[in-house]
């Protein structure tokens, strides 16, 4: 899967920013507006960094001042604390991620998708779980005590529908009309009006759960944007071709409008092609070198990853990223394939991620939160599947986690009304010892109601 | 009353060309010769007023050679319509369909059906260069256009002021020109009544106005009084004495950059009041001297594509052109909301990037050095390169500067093949030539 | 390799018979199901018998799928794969005259109104 599937969710985002204070609304009452929906949208490249941007929020800021406050953001040097977000995006199956093999309710609510004790890790903190083969990577930085488990986490009174569970979880509440993120609202309190990068969605759209209100906020225009690929042309031919692009777009306009709109594009797309260097696909040279070897991959996670890392050594003024793993998780049909494929390497990726910052000695700064909106029913359905359930599973990874399981596994003799895994963990209890603990910020003035969840100890 | 200023240079293929293109969707080879022959007024007037329709070229299918069902299969929608841009040998009818359907802003994201969106486009076709007034009256109960502004939910006991707002705003006298929140909401009494039935798996049928839906009371619009129905509603927008500037200039717009000086106006404004026909402003403004002496427009995405497959002699043989407009931004049936495309923005990077990708799969027909094209020689030569890639898309004028730089550039990377690159280089370098031309600002402008 | 951006509507193509069709020689039907809360639109409710492909399209807030079924005695239902809002999905059949129901599976959608019948003639 990758960027180009049905991430039709994210593609409503886009439009809704597209079509901002404009026309008709394109998303109906009855289904949450996503948080970040109606921000406008402004492309910029951040000449510093090298880096085409798509800028949400902020106020109107003229782009170029960003170039400016990254500028300031990184000379100023804070080192600040990282929360990098990768979601399994529609509801990964908790229960194949840590499964009890030998729990015969297991195998009777599984008769064809349960997974043999053989084919997983034996689980450290609990033995009667075991570690889903593609999932090895985190049962190794699990014995290194790197991995923070959350084998049931939710919420009380879980809502059925796929997008309002979604929202909740990126709004960090029980509320349909929030319109910003958890993150976002983070950032509101600690950002800079100038520095879109402190909240960096590392995928072509908006990650609702970085929207802000006040502060600007970045995503990746897809390097796919700017490729310049022409059928029959290859090697330096295709290199001085846009080279030539670019000097089009500096012949003069003589002040006729039309022209000059036309020369602007074929400029700027051309400068950008060179700026984009980073986040080009995997065939083109890089524009920095990993210590580590990654995956090999069509998927850009990997890469992003490897990117992200590198980024960071350079100092960027990073504070929250956001991503989305590669795969596809809302598993209703042949599970075993997809899940199998997805984890592998999203799993392998994050290792190497961890290595890589090992290496650069950034470890100490990075805490990696893996979520998913629910997880999956218990039991499966008839199409070699399962639908979507209530609680799921999370992790936390990092050197600086402290390694123990947050919540036990809620097991599957005692499920939920609806025949649901029970939720032993509340997210919003995670979310709030994620902002004090990690970010250091006030739990109680982003996350509403903040008081009442107990707080999971995070770190060591 | 001054006279309506008439073009009076030469017309030449220049000329004609970019007639063509803002009247049209460009010329086929040699068709922009063909027309200056015609002189201003026969060029002009073989437009107006064309003859009857011959299609031109191979009929379309998809990239699985099956006919196309525009009513039904997704994306067939636009490539019947970029069809018929190509085909058509009546291109000014085709292009003021595609002007009334951004005039008359519909998105299918709204109506849910293509067959009804195929019905609305039927009718913009048939009043393209005809009357304003029957035009307005047919959209106004036109199926597609009840769902999309809400007509039908507008009900005597609650009204609802969508079209009734976006009659004035949008199509007849522009944003708070000359009408007040209260001439919206009487507006809205005056279109209530219309109604269609639900018939399950069918969707909305049956679409007709119902008097006992509609609300039969006084109401007072632009100062007037009367007991206002829906057709009451539009000749009232017509009537008002903003209607004809606002329509003079949007119309002009479609066609001319810059606003139109205050005796054209003038002209155009008296044109149209005498009858409420398209026509004669429509030939008033193509004999204009601003069409041909002004500065430039970006040519619009499916316009840009149709003339490239015209230039070609290509017909639609895929689905891809669905995607890559929409990438460039204009998939057809679906602009971006009621207030249409906005051609101030049709260029920026991302856009570019939509129309490098056009112009890349138009021309994958014609790729040299595969094994599709391995009789055709291409010569080491980068003057006979650039006339070569020149002649494929029409010969189009282009300025000497460009012309300059795509020498340039064949001749740069000509200079160092030799040995085994002596013979493999000139077809990349063609392929190259013929990319850059047709994404070059000249060809993306008109 | 050059990607193709996602389109507005994402493709999910899926060709597939209940009988595989030779390929060419005859012409295909289209019918196109609109999925919306709460209702199946069809682009026609009449179709000839023969190859006919059928497109679902969610024009709606929730994901939805499409189920086809012959209303013959002992038939098998079709299945089509599930589509968020924006996706489509589609499949190419064999069907012989009769009449089918269409509806969308996910829970409670069919007895909120996600439900039609296609005619198919002989």
């Amino acid at each position: 899967m990758g960027c180009c599937d049905e991430h039709s969710r994210a593609e409503l985002i886009r439009r809704g920013i597209a079509e901002a204070g404009r026309g008709l609304p394109s998303i109906e009452a009855g289904m949450p507006t996503p948080a970040g929906t109606g921000l406008s949208r402004r492309s910029f490249v951040a000449k510093s960094v090298g880096l085409a941007l798509a800028v949400y929020g902020g106020s109107g800021l003229r782009p170029q001042l960003f170039d400016e406050g990254i500028a300031a953001a990184t000379a100023a040097g804070e080192n600040t604390k990282v929360l990098v977000s990768v979601f399994l995006d529609g509801g990964a199956d908790s229960l194949s991620m840590l499964f009890p093999a030998d729990d015969p309710d297991y195998l009777a609510l599984r008769p064809r998708l349960a997974l043999p004790a053989s084919s997983g890790t034996p689980f450290a903190e609990d033995s009667r779980l075991y570690w889903h083969p593609s999932l090895q990577p985190f049962a190794q930085l699990h014995g290194e005590g790197k991995v923070s488990v959350m084998p049931g986490i939710g919420y009380d009174h879980p809502n059925q529908s796929h997008f309002t569970s979604r929202h909740f979880s990126e709004v960090g509440a029980a509320d349909e009309r929030l319109t910003t993120g958890w993150l976002g609202r983070y950032l509101d309190r600690v950002g800079s009006p100038d520095n879109p990068l402190q909240g960096l969605s590392l995928d072509w759209s908006l990650q609702p759960s970085l929207a802000t209100a006040k502060m600007p906020i970045a995503a990746i225009d897809s390097p796919d944007r700017y490729d310049f690929w022409a059928r029959g042309v290859w090697g330096d031919v295709h290199e001085r071709m846009i080279a030539t692009i670019g000097r089009l777009g500096t012949l003069p306009t003589h002040g006729d409008p039309g022209l000059r709109q036309a020369t602007d594009a074929t400029r700027q797309s051309s400068q950008l092609y060179r700026q984009l260097t980073p986040f080009r696909g995997k065939d083109e040279k890089k524009g920095f070198s990993s210590p580590v070897a990654y995956p090999e991959s069509d998927d850009r996670f990997p890469n992003r990853l490897a990117g992200l890392a590198a980024m960071l050594a350079a100092g960027m003024p990073l504070r929250v990223v956001a991503m989305s793993a590669p795969g596809g998780y809302d598993t209703h049909d042949d599970q075993a394939n997809d899940l199998a494929e997805g984890l592998k390497l999203t799993a392998d990726s994050l290792l190497a991620f961890q290595r890589d910052l090992e290496a650069r000695g950034l470890a100490d700064r990075v805490l990696v939160h893996v979520w998913s909106e629910f997880g999956r029913r218990a039991k499966e359905n008839g199409s070699n599947g399962t639908d979507h359930g209530a609680a799921g599973a999370g992790f936390l990874i990092g050197s600086r986690v402290k390694g123990q399981m947050i919540g036990e596994f809620p097991g599957v003799k005692q499920l939920d009304e609806d025949g649901n895994l029970r939720a032993t963990a509340d997210y919003r209890g995670l979310y709030s010892a994620i902002l004090e603990d990690w970010l250091g910020a006030d739990a109680e003035a982003i996350i509403p109601g903040a008081r009442k969840f107990k707080r999971p100890a995070i770190l060591r | 009353m001054a006279e309506i200023p008439r073009y009076s240079g030469p017309f030449g293929v220049p000329q004609a060309e970019r007639l063509l293109w803002r009247a049209g969707f460009g010329p086929r080879r040699g068709e922009a010769a063909q027309l200056a022959k015609l002189g201003l007024d026969g060029a002009v007037l073989s437009l107006t007023r064309p003859a009857g329709e011959k299609w031109v070229g191979p009929p379309p299918r998809d990239e699985k050679g099956r006919r196309l069902a525009p009513g039904d299969a997704y994306g067939h929608d636009h490539l019947w319509w970029l069809d018929r841009m190509v085909r058509t040998s009546r291109p000014l009818v085709e292009r003021m369909t595609l002007n009334w359907h951004d005039w008359f802003a519909t998105s299918n994201s709204g109506v849910g059906s293509q067959q009804l969106m195929m019905a609305q486009n039927r009718l913009l076709r048939r009043f393209s260069l005809g009357s304003f007034r029957k035009l307005l009256i047919a959209i106004t109960a036109n199926p597609a256009m009840l769902l999309w502004l809400s007509g039908i939910d507008n009900r005597k006991d609650a009204p609802n002021e969508n079209y009734g707002r976006e009659l004035m705003e949008l199509f007849t006298l522009g944003e708070g020109n000359g009408y007040t929140e209260r001439d919206v909401r009487e507006q809205a009494r005056a279109l209530t009544g219309w109604t269609s039935t639900w018939k399950r798996g069918k969707g909305r049928t049956d679409f007709r106005f119902d008097p006992k839906r509609h609300d039969p009371g006084m109401k007072v619009i632009f100062g007037k009084k009367g007991t206002f129905s829906w057709r009451d509603s539009v000749a009232l927008t017509l009537r008002h004495p903003k209607h004809p500037p606002f329509f003079v200039e949007k119309l002009w717009s479609y066609f001319v950059p810059e606003p139109p000086s205050a005796t054209t106006r003038a002209g155009l404004e008296a044109l149209y009041r005498a009858s409420f026909e398209v026509r004669p402003v429509l030939e008033a403004i193509l004999r204009h001297p601003a069409l041909y002496t002004g500065p430039r427009m970006v040519k619009p995405p499916v316009v840009y594509t149709a003339g490239l497959l015209r230039g070609l002699g290509r017909g639609v043989d895929t689905r891809s052109w669905v995607w890559l407009s929409e990438n460039a931004g204009q998939r057809l049936f679906y602009p971006p909301n009621v207030a249409g495309w906005d051609d101030e923005r049709w260029l920026d990077t991302n856009s570019f990037h939509g129309r490098w990708g056009i112009a890349n799969t138009a021309l994958e027909k014609f790729t040299l050095g595969d094994k599709n094209s391995k009789n055709v020689k291409v010569p080491n030569d980068p003057e006979a390169i650039v006339k070569g890639a020149l002649a494929l898309l029409g010969n189009p004028t282009i300025r000497p500067e460009t012309r300059k730089e795509l020498l340039a550039f064949a001749r740069g990377s000509l200079a160092g093949a030799t040995g085994w690159k002596a013979e493999a280089y000139p077809p990349l370098v063609a392929n190259a030539v013929r990319q850059l031309l047709a994404v070059s600002p000249d060809l993306q402008t008109c | 390799m050059r990607r193709v951006l996602l389109p507005v509507l994402a493709v999910a193509l899926l060709v597939a018979g209940a009988a595989p069709a030779t390929a060419g020689t005859e012409a295909v039907s289209f019918v196109q199901v609109v999925e919306k809360e709460w209702s199946l639109v069809m682009s026609r409710t009449s179709v000839r018998a023969g190859r006919v492909t059928i497109e679902a399209v969610n024009f709606g807030t929730d994901a939805h799928d499409l189920v086809l079924q012959s209303k013959a005695k002992g038939s098998k239902p079709v299945r089509f794969k599930q589509m968020d809002p924006r996706g489509r999905t589609e499949r190419t059949l064999r069907l012989p005259a009769g009449r089918y129901a269409l509806w969308c599976s996910l829970p409670g959608h069919k007895a909120k109104g996600m439900k039609a019948t296609l005619s198919v003639r002989g």
